[in-house]
């Protein structure tokens, strides 16, 4: 039987192979790590040769370090060289022509978060009509950044066109030997977007609608670099509500923030790739490395996250707080449902005086899900007078699923005050039985009780993105409970 | 390693399942070697420091200078009269004076017990190793004697059972006692632990204590760390609760240059509870790492910790409390806090209180602060007259006395309270008290 399915499969292959998917074979790397796929990368990127130089540097680095196997998550075992590194954005030829060849429980999604027509079209990776093709938003946006100073782009255009704000930023926030995903990226990413925001500018916009339609396909190894420079502000939203549809299994992004002094940089994310179905098949790795470097005095970095989505998430945006009086802050909610597993927090690193950080952690368990907050509170020596405080809770719906807490406190100055304090508990029958005397069905009851649950952290989201994120928080629990 | 390799090749040698197992344990210590930073249960505690110390197990002879003036020069403990004493890990029927114990409390040492009845002792010799636990190992390997307390059902220890075990002697040995004690259903008694030592010793204490707790009975276990602050001390507490059995832990470390306590509970039946109370304060170049694990096997059990670290000096504390649901079992209470005070520059605390939570009718919290005394008191007391270091240490008494108020046994508790004082630089305030 086998010999014989093979035979068929050579077969067909062959076929093929003479015909239309030679042409496709160009644009995509074969599967392996090595040198040569570096190069193809960077050399299709038309990258400069301290590029290449870097990634190459990186994969030497890479080969060197083990997967790391502390989180409290397990999956099997990840072949790093049955992967393709490369592989062309999608050509119109393979997108689905209209919405009517779209998986329709997509669309229903997409209803309910009450996403515009056009916009749904372009999450469902439709090629999208000449009108409202980026480059019409993608002018209006761009002059009246460009007007402000702002260099918004790829990253791929950014190493071509502003190589100095690279090459003195890359890497100097997430080195390429931090941890064993944060090499492989700095290997092999793909591409991302960089944004620098020049003195004493505020970003006149959120740069989130902007992304939304400019980030489609920017590959599984994403990087990205925001520097805000003196006096600076900006606020960037990455992800999206809706889910995004994408056949790369593993991702492993890295986003490097640098707040220089008096700059602010408000970081919201909003994670929803697939999770896997029911039984968690076929879901998303999302292994991020995200820190923000709060290097000049008085700057301020926030991570907002709100995490539904991947089957396993692996995830600790941080803040380095070298600057004196700067602020880190991190607020999260984490949703896991179904056989989701999600092992994330946030690392707050004192190193300044007087620096200051609040972590407000929700964490969600459903179905029979696995959730672990693990955060880190460094204070050095040094930093005179820190203050953090730290709150993870944890809401557990239904008896097969797990929330854990893992919280490092490291503190090393006597003149800091650090505090923490979690809670791990289930909506009390008091609670429910309240709504429900009152007609509320109980699912909306439990929607109401999560939605309160979370407000601390959906307050910092931008508005528009704040109420979609509490209707995300529904779709995910659906059939959660009852 | 060749330490180590010396160390092992004085493994006891024994008959039957005895010698099986310490043969086992030996291997075990041997392929996976001592636990390093690598480690994450070793991650804050760098056993580095005694890779130095040309450490031999030690021997019958190496106590015999410890005698009855001898050790009534140590600053010991409670007074009981269940004495029982331990010379470098090996039980002194000269020292010891057991009294009259109420019927149905035993109390050997594990030598006679093993040569009594050996076939009743196995299952307490063999926990799985963990390569974090290889010290555990260690000690199985190594035990050749300890203290045996048996208590029938329904019996009642009311005198606390002290014991003492004192290091003493040549330098550098080590010693690896072990304590078992087994309590039938509804069976309660009171236990003291208490570690000394003269001072300039660098000996490395290695003690296993088990406890078993039949359904309904009740343990207080108290635990003394006193040694000087040259010893290195490495201990675990293992316990296992049936249906409604109660554990009261009190663990107060002051001494050793390292010092490392592992206590792991496991609530395996409806009703169980425990209760840690701890206590750790530490000066100049100290070390002391506590790590608890509460294992919630089975639902409707119940779990209270309080930790209250003060860091002196260059002292470094951990602590990494660890409360573990497992699935199913619902209508679980468990709270834990660690509490720090870091009393100067140079001073570490690293801890975690971890939660892992597989069910869902729980109501689990814990908290844990860090921070030094409070400006806004200094300041009140300062402004009535009190001088700064009255002021200092009366603050400092007023944290650590919420761990000591909850010692519940009288004698104990105003001995750990003078030890205290004694210890962190309060003698004025040691002296006021007296005086009251």
């Amino acid at each position: 039987m086998a010999s014989n399915a093979q035979d068929l499969d050579t077969l067909v292959g062959r076929h093929y192979s003479a015909g239309f998917y030679t042409e496709i074979e160009q644009d995509t790397a074969p599967p392996g790590l090595n040198e040569d796929t570096l190069r193809l990368i960077s050399a299709k990127k038309d990258e400069p040769e301290w590029m290449l130089e870097w990634r190459l540097k990186a994969l030497e680095r890479f080969r060197a370090m083990r997967e790391p196997n502390w989180a409290h998550v397990h999956y099997p075992p990840i072949d790093f060289q049955a992967i393709s590194y490369y592989a062309a954005p999608k050509s119109d030829k393979d997108r689905p022509k209209s919405l009517d060849e779209v998986d329709p429980k997509l669309l229903e999604t997409y209803e309910k978060l009450g996403i515009p027509l056009e916009e749904q079209k372009m999450l469902a990776g439709i090629a999208v009509d000449v009108v409202f093709d980026s480059v019409s938003v993608h002018t209006t946006f761009r002059d009246k950044l460009a007007e402000a100073g702002v260099i918004f782009c790829s990253f791929a255009e950014a190493v071509r066109e502003h190589p100095e704000l690279v090459q003195k930023y890359l890497g100097s926030v997430v080195p390429v030997t931090d941890n064993f995903y944060a090499a492989l990226n700095s290997a092999v990413f793909s591409d991302g977007s960089f944004v620098y925001i020049p003195k004493h500018t505020r970003c006149p916009m959120e740069l989130s609608t902007y992304f939304r339609i400019n980030a489609m396909n920017t590959g599984q190894f994403e990087r990205t670099l925001v520097i805000a420079d003196e006096g600076s502000y900006v606020s960037y939203l990455e992800g999206c509500t809706a889910p995004m549809r994408d056949e790369n299994q593993l991702h492993a992004a890295v986003v490097e923030l640098v707040a220089l002094d008096d700059a602010e940089i408000k970081y919201s994310t909003v994670q929803n790739w697939y999770p896997g179905d029911e039984e968690g098949r076929g879901g998303i790795y999302n292994f991020v490395t995200k820190r923000g470097d709060c290097r000049g005095a008085r700057s301020k970095i926030s991570w907002t996250q709100v995490e539904t989505g991947s089957a396993i998430t692996w995830k600790y945006p941080s803040c380095l707080l070298k600057g004196e009086n700067s602020i880190g802050e991190f607020y999260s909610v984490a949703l896991t449902n179904n056989r989701q597993q999600a092992d994330t927090g946030t690392k707050m690193v004192h190193l300044g005086r007087g620096t200051r950080s609040t972590i407000v952690s929700k964490g969600i368990s459903a179905g029979r899900s696995q959730n672990a907050y693990r955060g880190l509170v460094r204070i050095a020596p040094g930093a005179e007078g820190a203050r953090n405080y730290t709150q993870c809770d944890s809401l557990l719906l239904g008896d097969q699923c797990g929330a854990h807490t893992f919280p490092y406190i490291e503190c090393r100055n006597p003149g800091a005050q650090v505090e923490h304090e979690a809670s791990t508990s289930r909506i009390s029958d008091d609670q429910l039985f309240y709504l429900r005397s009152r007609g509320i069905k109980t699912e909306d009851a439990v929607n109401m009780i999560v939605n309160g649950f979370c407000k601390e952290v959906f307050k910092e989201l931008p508005m528009e993105f704040a109420v979609e994120a509490q209707k995300l928080l529904g779709i995910s629990l659906e059939g959660a409970v009852g | 390693m060749d330490a180590l390799d010396l160390i092992l090749a004085a493994v006891p040698a024994a008959d039957g399942w005895l010698g099986e197992q310490r043969r086992a344990a030996a291997d075990f210590v041997r392929r996976h070697g001592l636990p390093d930073t690598r480690q994450e249960a070793w991650k804050y505690t760098s056993l580095a420091p005694l890779k130095s110390i040309a450490y031999r197990v030690a021997g019958t002879d190496d106590g015999a200078a410890l005698d009855a003036p001898a050790l009534a020069a140590l600053p010991s403990a409670c007074a009981s009269p269940h004495r029982v004493v331990l010379v470098n890990g090996q039980f002194r029927a000269d020292l010891s004076s057991l009294g009259e114990l109420p019927p149905g409390v035993r109390v050997r040492s594990l030598a006679a017990a093993l040569a009594d009845d050996a076939a009743a002792i196995p299952e307490v010799f063999a926990p799985a190793p963990t390569p974090a636990g290889a010290f555990a190992a260690l000690n199985s390997a190594l035990a050749s004697d300890g203290v045996v307390v048996e208590i029938e059902p329904g019996r009642v220890l009311d005198q606390p059972l002290h014991v003492v075990c004192a290091v003493a002697g040549a330098d550098a040995l080590v010693c690896a006692p072990r304590m078992i004690v087994r309590l039938a259903r509804d069976a309660s008694a009171r236990i003291v632990e208490e570690y000394l030592g003269s001072t300039g010793n660098r000996s490395l204490t290695d003690i296993v204590t088990s406890i078993a707790l039949a359904p309904g009975a009740t343990l207080h276990h108290h635990r003394l760390q006193g040694e000087p602050d040259s010893t290195a001390h490495i201990g675990r507490v293992v316990a296992r609760l049936e249906a409604n059995a109660t554990l009261h832990s009190d663990a107060v470390a002051f001494g050793g240059a390292l010092t490392r306590l592992d206590i792991d509970i496991e609530l395996a039946a409806r009703g169980a509870r425990c209760n840690l109370n701890g206590l750790f304060a530490v000066s100049g170049n100290q070390h002391v790492d506590h790590h608890t694990v509460v294992d919630h096997r089975v639902g409707d059990t119940h779990s209270e910790e309080r930790y209250h670290g003060i860091l002196d000096e260059r002292s470094r504390g951990v602590f990494n409390g660890k409360v573990i649901v497992r699935p199913d079992a619902q209508g679980i209470t468990a709270r834990q806090a660690s509490h720090n005070l870091l009393l100067s520059r140079g001073a570490e605390i690293d801890t975690k209180p971890e939660l892992e939570i597989y069910a869902d009718d729980v109501a689990c919290a814990h908290g844990a602060t860090v921070g030094e005394l409070d400006p806004a008191a200094l300041f009140y007391l300062r402004s009535r007259g009190v001088t700064e270091a009255e002021a200092r240490a009366l603050l400092t008494y007023a944290f650590a006395d919420k761990a000591i108020a909850a010692i519940p046994l009288d004698s104990l508790r105003q001995r750990v309270e003078q030890r205290f004082l004694g210890h962190h630089r309060l003698s004025e305030l040691g002296a006021a008290l007296a005086a009251e």
